[in-house]
């Protein structure tokens, strides 16, 4: 199941564990979900 | 891009640099990869400066870990320019959890004979992207663009070679070890070893090629220990420009053949995105691009 993901920026990489963590590169713009997420 | 340092470490060595002034191989944006104790993906190197077919293909982009547009190698060596400069942007990011790397070969590309009579004709408008993002420790996705100007379809070559196994104290020191293709996925198969898997994100209309040991024309060769037969690994597909190539490439600790599946999700001349699960990954990695041309 992929999450609905917005995303402005370079490259994003969204690991889905028992929480979403992301590592980005120069994101303007991250959610995953509904949620706002950094780095 | 590395996790640590040490033979237990995970690296990979990228090339966004000039054509140089000595060791001058038409191999912008090739790559090595090591992980698991051993080098999985390697340049073939050099063996001799004699004017043979051999040193010829050493030499040419066939023998690296890049792409080849319609046959097509790309050519720098005309140019005295390309010896301290080359063109277009590189990108390098470093952070706790992830490495990336970008660059652009929008130099000549054009068909590399050996003992071809006058110089080659020169394309100068495929332009190739390559980005590489690095999840530290675990695996690394490969990302390829390729960019020209006229509306007809193409063949591309995305290149891999599989390093021999190298043990300096064995009775045999270098063997070419094993290869795996099934369904899109390149796989080295080498008991007791680490091994990597290559997952193609786009597999429809993908053909895989392997080639060891070949003359006339050369292809399939390693340059350490003498001139020595080695897996020669070509992704084969077609289509008009943009042209977008894109894998995961994943290695696998001694012991284990898992690796994750890789679904596409979107893509088009200005962006990727791809789900990759299984083998202990569960990932959505999404990539955007300036338009090139």
């Amino acid at each position: 199941m992929v999450d609905d993901i917005v995303f402005k920026g370079r490259a994003l990489l969204v690991r889905r564990g028992d929480e979403i963590r992301t590592s980005s590169v120069e994101a303007e713009k991250i959610e995953v979900g509904g949620k706002s997420h950094s780095g | 891009m590395r996790d640590k340092w040490g033979p237990d470490g995970q690296h990979l060595t990228f090339d966004g640099a000039a054509w140089g002034a000595s060791h001058q191989h038409e191999d912008k944006l090739n790559f090595a990869l090591y992980s698991h104790g051993r080098l999985l993906i390697g340049d073939p190197n050099i063996y001799s400066y004699a004017a043979t077919e051999l040193k010829h293909y050493f030499k040419s982009s066939r023998a690296h870990n890049v792409v080849l547009v319609d046959g097509k190698s790309q050519i720098r060596w005309y140019d005295p320019d390309a010896r301290l400069a080359t063109k277009g942007r590189n990108e390098w990011v470093s952070e706790d959890e992830f490495d990336f790397v970008s660059s652009v070969y929008c130099e000549s590309f054009g068909v590399n004979t050996f003992k071809a009579e006058g110089p080659p004709e020169l394309d100068d408008l495929i332009v190739h992207k390559r980005s590489i993002f690095y999840v530290k420790g675990e695996y690394w996705i490969l990302c390829d663009v390729i960019s020209g100007e006229d509306k007809g379809s193409h063949q591309f070559e995305q290149m891999f070679h599989p390093a021999p196994i190298f043990d300096r104290d064995a009775d045999i020191p270098m063997l070419a070890g094993e290869v795996s293709i099934d369904d899109g996925v390149i796989r080295t198969a080498d008991e007791g070893l680490g091994n990597l898997a290559i997952v193609q994100v786009d597999r429809e209309g993908v053909t895989v090629t392997s080639k060891k040991g070949e003359t006339n024309p050369a292809a399939g060769w390693y340059g350490v220990l003498g001139e020595f037969p080695a897996w020669e690994v070509s992704s084969h597909s077609g289509g008009a420009y943009p042209h977008r190539m894109d894998a995961v490439m994943f290695p696998m600790p001694p012991g284990s053949s898992e690796y994750p599946k890789v679904e596409r999700l979107y893509s088009d001349a200005g962006m990727t995105a791809f789900e990759i699960t299984g083998a202990g990954v569960n990932d959505v990695f999404i990539q955007c691009e300036p338009v090139l041309r």
